[in-house]
């Protein structure tokens, strides 16, 4: 997740003429099924951002993110829903605020079941007791006075 | 929906439909006087229903592909003349949508008067987030790529696809964008 301060936007003519980085481009990854790993993260050096905010997982679907709310908060953090069932919360100066477990505090609350984007047909032979509770939060809202956060998640369960 | 005016107590009170939408909805952002909820699936149409519990027609359905004429309108049809919505969101005002969709169409649209006012081929891949800046700044848009792009536009000055600035950094595509809203971030 980036931070960009709106008068430090790159011109027209330099985003036409800037030079990729080299090592941009060189995978195919896909968010819906892939993974990755963060040691493979690299600066683009054409980056114009003021903070790059690290941690949580953009994976599976569209990960929301956001800044807390003015009232109870002055805006003073930046907060995300990730793929590992977390929210995760930073200041500004991309330490981390804190995080949410959704996917421990939710553990088992419903029967098991598959998740949407895991192919191939429900298994009745299979052995669920052997498999893991998984939750995906995709967005998460900060009540703007009250002391709340709204995760949207999804719960399945992944084989052992 | 759900009233939420006691936040350890929501109360449901009424469902809406998006009518032949297809696999998922990708969007839906509130108006900012909350009286209306637009919302999207992958479709050229938006949904616009009142969020009033008292009122339960249908929602009204907007036509983002309509070829209306307006100024700067590129609109050239692909796939048929058609296209899928992923994120949606009202100015500050009220009165104008903002769609990203696929193929890097971003598409502006005039609630009141039924029309599109600008349709451009923004980005290289799909536009899975749009925004407008600030109250004080509605002619400004930002729009985020699986590209990995964000690209800033001014409806005073579309030249056909021409952003006016961009965003550069991230090395895979953008999922979302939120504005602080204070002008500056």
């Amino acid at each position: 997740m980036k931070l960009w301060d709106l008068r430090m936007v790159m011109s027209r003519h330099d985003f036409k003429t800037m030079t990729p980085d080299p090592r941009a481009g060189r995978n195919d990854f896909d968010y819906r099924w892939g993974s990755y790993d963060d040691e493979d993260w690299y600066a683009d050096r054409n980056d114009n951002s003021l903070v790059t905010f690290r941690g949580h997982r953009v994976l599976r679907t569209l990960i929301r993110c956001h800044f807390s709310p003015p009232g109870s908060t002055n805006s003073r953090y930046v907060y995300s829903g990730s793929e590992d069932g977390k929210v995760y919360i930073w200041n500004m100066d991309a330490t981390l605020a804190g995080t949410i477990d959704v996917q421990a505090a939710t553990r088992n609350s419903r029967p098991p079941h598959r998740g949407y984007h895991q192919m191939g047909a429900w298994d009745e032979e299979e052995d669920y007791s052997r498999s893991v509770w998984k939750t995906c939060v995709r967005d998460a809202s900060w009540h703007p006075s009250a002391p709340m956060i709204v995760g949207m998640c999804t719960f399945f369960n992944s084989a052992a | 929906m759900y009233d939420t005016s006691n936040p350890y107590k929501w109360r449901y009170y009424k469902t809406v439909e998006f009518p032949d939408g297809q696999w998922t909805l990708t969007d839906a952002s509130l108006s900012p006087d909350n009286r209306y909820l637009a919302y999207t699936s992958i479709r050229s149409t938006v949904c616009l229903a009142p969020t009033d519990p008292n009122d339960k027609g249908d929602p009204y359905v907007l036509d983002l592909a309509a070829s209306t004429p307006g100024p700067n309108t590129g609109w050239r049809p692909r796939f048929g003349g058609s296209f899928g919505i992923w994120s949606v969101r009202f100015s500050g005002d009220g009165r104008r949508l903002v769609a990203g969709a696929t193929e890097g169409k971003i598409v502006v649209y005039d609630i009141e008067s039924r029309n599109v006012l600008h349709t451009f081929e923004g980005h290289d891949a799909d536009v899975n987030a749009v925004c407008f800046a600030d109250a004080s700044s509605p002619h400004i848009v930002y729009s985020g790529s699986d590209d990995k792009i964000l690209k800033v536009w001014d409806t005073r000055s579309m030249g056909g696809d021409r952003e006016v600035g961009a965003f550069v950094g991230h090395i895979e595509g953008l999922t979302y964008i939120d504005s602080k809203g204070d002008g500056r971030k």
